[in-house]
C-alpha cells in the first residue's frame, strides 16, 4: 500500500511539466510552423504572377531601374532588344518588325506573348554587382535578363511569306521535345507601332489582329478530325481495322440525313487506311456510325479536349468536344468528319499530330529555352517535359502509316520526295452558312530517310488557311516549302 | 569604385546573416537549464542584435544621405543598451532571453520605421522609451503585491468600463471604434484591457473552477468580445475569445469546456457573418481578394504583393516599395519586413517571437501559485495570438482582422500593453524563482532535520546495542538482528513527521547526487521546479494529515 502510494507520488513528482500548458504550446508552434510554411510557399509559387498585376506598382519600379531584357532566336540572332534614345527614353526595338508580332508579343498597353510570360525576367535583373557598380558610375539603367527562345528565324520567315496575305495560323515544332520553332499568325501587326494603332485594332474586332490564331482560335477540324476517329477506331477493332471495307457513291446517308464528299467526289471501293488516305467522308461517316460514343467521348478527354491544354508559354483556347451515348447519330455522322459541333485550336492538332510522331508521347510545348543575364549566365533553364502518353505506341504506328499513305496516294502527294519523307493528314473544313467556302488544314511531319530506313520524325507542321478552299491544294503546298526549308532542300520549280 | 553599389548589393546578406544567428542564439537558450549557463548565449545575442541595428541603421544612412538619421541611430543604442543593463542590474534574476528578445524586436520596429516614416518613427521611440522606463517598476510590484489576486470584481469592471467608453466616446476610424483622446494623445484602450482580462480570468478561476464559476467569468467574457464586435474591432474581440477559452481549459484541465468554447465560438461566429455586412466584407476580401481588388481587397493584394516580390533574401532596404500597403507601419509592418528584407528574415522574425512564447509557457507551467502561473499563461496567449492575427492576416493565411505586431508595428498603446505584459512577466519569473528557492530551503531544513533524527537514532541504537552487550543476557547474533527489527523507526515517529520521511526518501537520491547540494544560489530550473512542486504537494499533503487528525481527535 505504501509502495504504491510512493510509486505514484514519485511519478507526480517526474512530471515536470503541465499538460494542458503543453498542447497549447505544441498547438501554437505548429501553427506558426504551418503559417511559415505557406508564406514561403505562396511567396515563391505566386512571385511571376504577382508581378505581372496592374495593381502592383513594382514592375514600374523595376522598369526605372532596369532596361528590359532582349529576346534571342535559338541561333542566337535578336529578335528584340531596348536601347535609350537621344532623348533618354527607353525604345523597344523588333529587329524583324511583324514576322515576330503574335509569338513574341508586345509590352505597352497591356503585353502579349513573350513579353508578358516572361515579363518579371525581363525587368529584373541578375547583373553582376562590377557590372552594376559601372553602370550606377555612368548614372545608367542596370541590364535586365534576356530571355532565349527556341524560335527560328528561318522557318518563321518561310512559313509568314507562305501563308501571304491570307489568314491563318502556322505552328513549327519538334515533336521529340515540344520546342516551338516557328508559330506564325496572320493578319498581323508591328509591335513596335502598337500604340500608335491600338484604338484601329480595337475597333477591327472582325479581322482580330490582335488574336494569336495558333494558340486562340477555335476551328472547326473537317478532316483532318478524322486522325481521331480512326484512332477511336483502331481501339474498338485492334485486330481486324484492316479487314474494314466500304464503296464510295459520293454520299453517306441514314434517315433524313446526308453526307457528302468533298466536291462531290466518288471514291469507290476503299478500305480504312484509303479511305483516311482519300479523306472520303463517306466512308468515315459510316466508320463514325459503329463507334462505341461513350468510350469515343473518353477517347476525346484523354486527347484534350475539353481541358486546358498543358502549355505553360502559351494561353491556349480549348478545344470544345463532347460525345456520349446522348450524341444523336445525325451529330455523330457530322463529328466523325470534323463538322458539325467540333472545334479545334491549331496548338492542339498539333500537339496530337506530335503525339502521333513520338510513338504516342506528348512532349509539352515550350519557346522559350533559357534565362541569362547581361553576360549571358544561365539563371533559369527549362528543359522539355513529358506530358504522358495519350494514345498507345501500337495505335500510334499505325496512324504514322495511314498518315505516310496521304502522302504516298492520298491528298497530300504535293510532299512526295526523296530527300525526306513527309506523312499528315489534309482538311477542308466548311464554315460559314455557305456552301463551297472552306479552310485550308495541314497536319503533319517529316523525317529523314537514311538508305531505305525513316528515321524518326524531327519536325511536325499544322497549317491553317483560312477560307482557302481544300487542303490538298492550299496548305500542303505551304508544307512543303516549310519541310524543303527545314531540310536545306532547294525549292523545286512550282 | 562605386560604394553604394556595393552596400546596396550585399548589407542584406549581412543583415540577414546576423538576424539568423540571432535566431538560432534564441532557441539555444533552451539547451541550456541553467540561467547561469545560458549567459554566453545572452551575451551573443546582445552583440548580434547591436550589430542587426548598427548594420540597418548604416544602410539607411547610406541610402537616404542623411546625417542626422546617426544621431536618432545613437540615441536608441543607447536607451536599448540601458533597458539590457538596467533589467540585469535591477532584476539580477529575470529572464534575459525575454528582455533580449524585446530589445530586439524592438530595434527592428525602430529601424523599419524610419524607413517607412520617420516622424512615426521619433514618435514610436519617444512612447517605447518612456514606456520601457514605465515598464521597468513593473516585475518590483507583481512580485510583492499580492493584493492583485482578489481584485477579480475590479478587473471586470474597469474592463467593459473601458471597453464601453470606446463605444460610446470612441471616433470611428476606417470603419471601427478603436480609440479615443484625450488632451491630444489617442489612447487604444482595448490594447491594456487585453491585460486586464488577463487578470480577471486568472483571478476568477485560481482558486476553484465549479461551474458557476466559469459561468460567471464566461458572462463576463462574453461582455468583453461582444462590444468589440460591436465596435468592429474583430482582432480584439477574438483575442478576447481564444484568452478566455485557453486560460479556462488550463485552469479547470477540462477538455469539455474547450470543446463548448470552441462550438460557441464557430456558432457566434456563423451568426455574426449574417447579421454584419463588415464580416462578410472581411470573408470575401479574404476568399478571393483579387475580385475586390479596387475596395475592400486592396490593402490584402498590396500585402501579397510586398511578400511575393522579396524573395528569400529580400530587396534591400530603400529598394522595395511597401508605402503602396495603406497602413503598412500599423497592420502590415511585417510585409514590409519582408518585402526588403527577405522571406528569410520575417519566417526567422516569426521563429524569435516563438522562442519568447514557448519561454513564457515553460515559465508559466513551473509556476507553483496557480494565480501566477494562469497569469502567465494568458498575456503568453495574448501574444502570440496576435502575432499570428496579424502575420497570418497579412499573408492571407487567414482573414484579415487589423491588428498590430506587438513591439513591432507602430502604435504607442500596442508597444507600451507589450512592454507592460513582458515586464510582469518578468516579474511572474522572479516569483518562480523565489518560489523555488523557498522550496529549497525548505528541502534543506528538512534534510537537516532528517539527518539530525537519523543521527540521534543511530546514537540511541548504539547506546541500547552498548547496554545489550554489558548486560550480556544472550550472546546470539540472531538476537541482536531480531532486536533491530522489532524497533522499526516508524513507529518511534509521529505521523507527521513519518510523511517528511517518506519524502525524503523520495528525493534525497536526487538531491545527494546533486553535486551543488548546498550551493543555494545556483538556480538550476529544472530540479528547483521539482522541488517547488514537491513543496507544494507536500503543504496540501501536511493539510490533509492534520486535518484527518482533527477529526480523529473529534470522534
Amino acid at each position: 500500500m505504501n509502495m504504491k502510494k510512493r510509486s505514484e507520488e514519485k511519478k507526480k513528482h517526474k512530471r515536470k511539466f503541465n499538460l494542458q500548458i503543453f498542447i497549447v504550446t505544441c498547438f501554437f508552434v505548429l501553427l506558426f510552423g504551418a503559417m511559415s510554411v505557406y508564406i514561403v510557399n505562396y511567396s515563391i509559387t505566386h512571385k511571376i504572377e504577382l508581378i505581372s498585376n496592374s495593381y502592383n506598382t513594382r514592375a514600374k519600379v523595376l522598369a526605372k531601374k532596369n532596361i528590359r531584357g532582349s529576346i534571342y532566336a535559338d541561333d542566337g540572332q535578336v529578335l528584340v532588344s531596348s536601347y535609350i534614345d537621344e532623348s533618354g527614353a527607353e525604345v523597344r526595338d523588333y529587329k524583324f518588325g511583324k514576322l515576330f508580332a503574335h509569338v513574341v508579343g508586345y509590352s505597352v498597353n497591356g503585353r502579349m506573348g513573350i513579353e508578358d510570360r516572361y515579363n518579371y525576367y525581363l525587368i529584373n535583373t541578375n547583373a553582376p554587382v562590377t557590372v552594376k557598380a559601372a553602370k550606377d558610375q555612368k548614372k545608367e539603367k542596370y541590364p535586365a535578363d534576356d530571355v532565349y527562345t527556341t524560335l527560328n528565324v528561318d522557318l518563321q520567315k518561310v512559313a509568314s511569306d507562305s501563308l501571304g496575305v491570307y489568314r491563318g495560323a502556322i505552328i513549327v515544332t519538334e515533336p521529340a521535345t515540344g520546342k516551338v520553332l516557328a508559330m506564325v499568325s496572320k493578319p498581323d501587326f508591328d509591335p513596335a507601332t502598337i500604340a500608335d494603332n491600338w484604338d484601329s485594332y480595337l475597333e477591327d474586332t472582325e479581322s482580330g489582329v490582335l488574336v494569336n490564331r495558333a494558340t486562340q482560335g477555335l476551328y472547326p477540324a473537317g478532316s483532318t478530325f478524322k486522325i481521331l476517329t480512326s484512332i477511336e477506331y483502331i481501339k474498338e477493332n485492334p485486330e481486324n481495322y484492316d479487314q474494314y471495307r466500304y464503296n464510295c457513291t459520293g454520299s453517306f446517308s441514314k434517315g433524313e440525313d446526308k453526307i457528302q464528299c468533298y466536291h462531290g467526289s466518288v471514291h469507290g471501293s476503299l478500305d480504312f487506311k484509303s479511305s483516311f488516305a482519300k479523306s472520303c467522308n463517306s466512308s468515315f461517316a459510316n466508320i463514325g456510325m459503329t463507334i462505341n460514343k461513350d468510350k469515343f467521348g473518353e477517347t476525346l478527354e484523354e486527347m484534350l479536349f475539353n481541358t486546358e491544354l498543358p502549355t505553360d508559354d502559351f494561353d491556349c483556347s480549348v478545344s470544345r468536344l463532347d460525345v456520349s451515348d446522348d450524341t444523336s447519330d445525325s451529330d455523330m455522322m457530322q463529328i466523325a468528319i470534323g463538322q458539325g459541333p467540333v472545334s479545334i485550336s491549331v496548338m492542339h492538332l498539333n500537339m496530337i499530330t506530335c503525339a502521333i510522331a513520338n510513338n504516342g508521347l506528348l512532349m509539352k510545348p515550350y519557346v522559350v529555352e533559357r534565362i541569362a543575364n547581361c553576360e549571358g549566365k544561365n539563371i533559369k533553364t527549362y528543359k522539355s517535359e513529358k506530358y504522358g502518353n495519350i494514345m498507345g505506341e501500337d495505335d500510334a504506328a499505325i496512324l504514322r502509316n495511314m498518315m505516310e499513305s496521304v502522302v504516298s496516294d492520298g491528298t497530300g502527294r504535293r510532299l512526295k520526295t526523296d530527300k525526306y519523307y513527309a506523312a499528315g493528314k489534309t482538311g477542308s473544313a466548311e464554315y460559314g452558312s455557305v456552301k463551297g467556302e472552306s479552310h485550308a488544314w495541314f497536319t503533319g511531319y517529316a523525317g529523314m530517310i537514311d538508305g531505305k530506313e525513316k528515321q524518326s520524325p524531327d519536325i511536325c507542321i499544322t497549317i491553317i488557311v483560312e477560307g482557302a478552299g481544300a487542303g490538298g491544294e492550299y496548305a500542303v503546298p505551304i508544307a512543303k516549302r516549310l519541310f524543303d526549308a527545314y531540310y536545306g532542300v532547294e525549292m523545286e520549280e512550282q | 569604385m562605386n560604394l553604394e553599389t556595393y552596400i546596396n548589393e550585399f548589407s542584406k546578406y549581412v543583415i540577414n546573416i546576423l538576424m539568423i544567428l540571432y535566431t538560432i542564439e534564441c532557441f539555444c537558450v533552451f539547451l541550456h537549464k541553467d540561467e547561469e549557463k545560458r549567459k554566453g548565449v545572452y551575451i551573443r545575442q546582445n552583440i548580434f542584435m547591436f550589430a542587426f541595428h548598427f548594420c540597418s541603421f548604416m544602410v539607411i544612412c547610406f541610402e537616404t544621405g542623411k546625417v542626422s538619421y546617426l544621431l536618432f541611430y545613437a540615441i536608441q543604442q543607447i536607451i536599448l543598451y540601458m533597458a539590457v543593463v538596467l533589467y540585469k542590474w535591477l532584476y539580477p534574476k529575470t529572464n534575459r532571453l525575454i528582455v533580449n528578445n524585446m530589445c530586439m524586436l524592438m530595434s527592428i520596429s525602430f529601424v523599419f520605421l524610419t524607413r517607412l516614416d520617420y516622424s512615426k518613427a521619433v514618435k514610436q521611440f519617444m512612447i517605447g522609451s518612456t514606456s520601457l522606463v514605465v515598464a521597468l517598476i513593473i516585475p518590483f510590484f507583481i512580485r510583492n503585491m499580492k493584493l492583485l489576486k482578489n481584485l477579480k470584481w475590479i478587473y471586470a469592471i474597469a474592463g467593459i468600463f473601458l471597453l464601453g467608453l470606446v463605444y460610446i466616446l470612441g471616433t470611428t476610424t476606417y470603419g471601427s471604434k478603436i480609440s479615443y483622446s484625450i488632451g491630444g494623445l489617442s489612447f487604444q484602450p482595448a490594447e491594456f484591457v487585453k491585460l486586464i482580462f488577463v487578470f480577471f480570468v486568472a483571478s476568477a478561476l485560481y482558486k476553484s473552477h465549479t461551474l458557476s464559476e466559469v459561468l460567471f467569468s464566461a458572462i463576463i467574457a462574453a461582455a468583453h468580445v461582444g462590444i468589440q464586435v460591436l465596435n468592429k474591432d474583430l482582432g480584439s474581440a477574438l483575442i478576447f475569445f481564444i484568452i478566455y477559452l485557453l486560460m479556462v481549459y488550463v485552469a479547470t484541465k477540462n477538455v469539455i469546456y474547450l470543446a463548448l468554447g470552441i462550438s460557441a465560438g464557430c456558432g457566434a461566429a456563423v451568426f455574426a457573418y449574417h447579421f454584419f455586412t463588415h464580416i462578410q466584407v472581411r470573408v470575401q476580401a479574404f476568399i478571393d481578394p483579387w475580385s475586390v481588388i479596387d475596395s475592400t481587397g486592396y490593402q490584402i493584394t498590396q500585402s501579397l504583393f510586398a511578400i511575393s516580390s522579396a524573395g528569400l533574401w529580400g530587396l534591400g532596404l530603400y529598394q522595395g516599395t511597401p508605402n503602396t500597403i495603406p497602413f503598412v507601419e500599423d497592420d502590415f509592418i511585417f510585409s514590409a519586413i519582408t518585402e526588403e528584407m527577405g522571406i528569410i528574415f520575417g519566417i526567422c522574425l516569426l521563429l524569435v517571437c516563438i522562442s519568447t512564447f514557448i519561454m513564457i509557457m515553460s515559465i508559466s507551467s513551473k509556476l507553483g501559485d496557480s494565480f501566477y502561473q494562469l497569469i502567465a499563461f494568458g498575456l503568453g496567449v495574448c501574444y502570440i495570438f496576435q502575432v499570428f492575427l496579424t502575420v497570418g492576416g497579412g499573408t492571407k493565411f487567414i482573414p484579415l482582422t487589423g491588428v498590430t505586431l506587438p513591439m513591432v508595428s507602430y502604435g504607442g498603446s500596442s508597444i507600451l500593453t507589450t512592454l507592460v505584459m513582458f515586464a510582469i512577466i518578468e516579474g511572474l519569473y522572479m516569483i518562480r524563482e523565489d518560489e523555488a528557492l523557498k522550496a529549497r530551503k525548505r528541502h534543506e531544513e528538512r534534510m537537516r532535520k532528517k539527518k539530525e533524527r537519523l543521527r540521534k537514532e543511530k546514537e540511541r541504537r548504539k547506546k541500547l546495542k552498548e547496554q545489550n552487550r554489558i548486560k550480556n543476557v544472550y550472546d546470539d547474533n540472531d538476537d541482536v538482528y531480531a532486536f533491530e527489527d522489532d524497533v522499526p523507526i516508524e513507529n518511534n515517529i509521529t505521523d507527521n513527521e513519518y510523511v517528511y520521511s517518506e519524502y525524503d526518501e523520495n528525493t534525497s537520491q536526487d538531491y545527494i547526487s546533486d553535486p551543488v547540494e548546498d550551493d543555494i544560489t545556483i538556480t538550476d530550473d529544472l530540479d528547483l521546479m521539482e522541488y517547488s512542486t514537491i513543496y507544494y504537494n507536500e503543504d496540501e499533503h501536511e493539510k490533509e494529515i492534520r486535518r484527518k487528525k482533527e477529526t480523529q481527535k473529534k470522534i
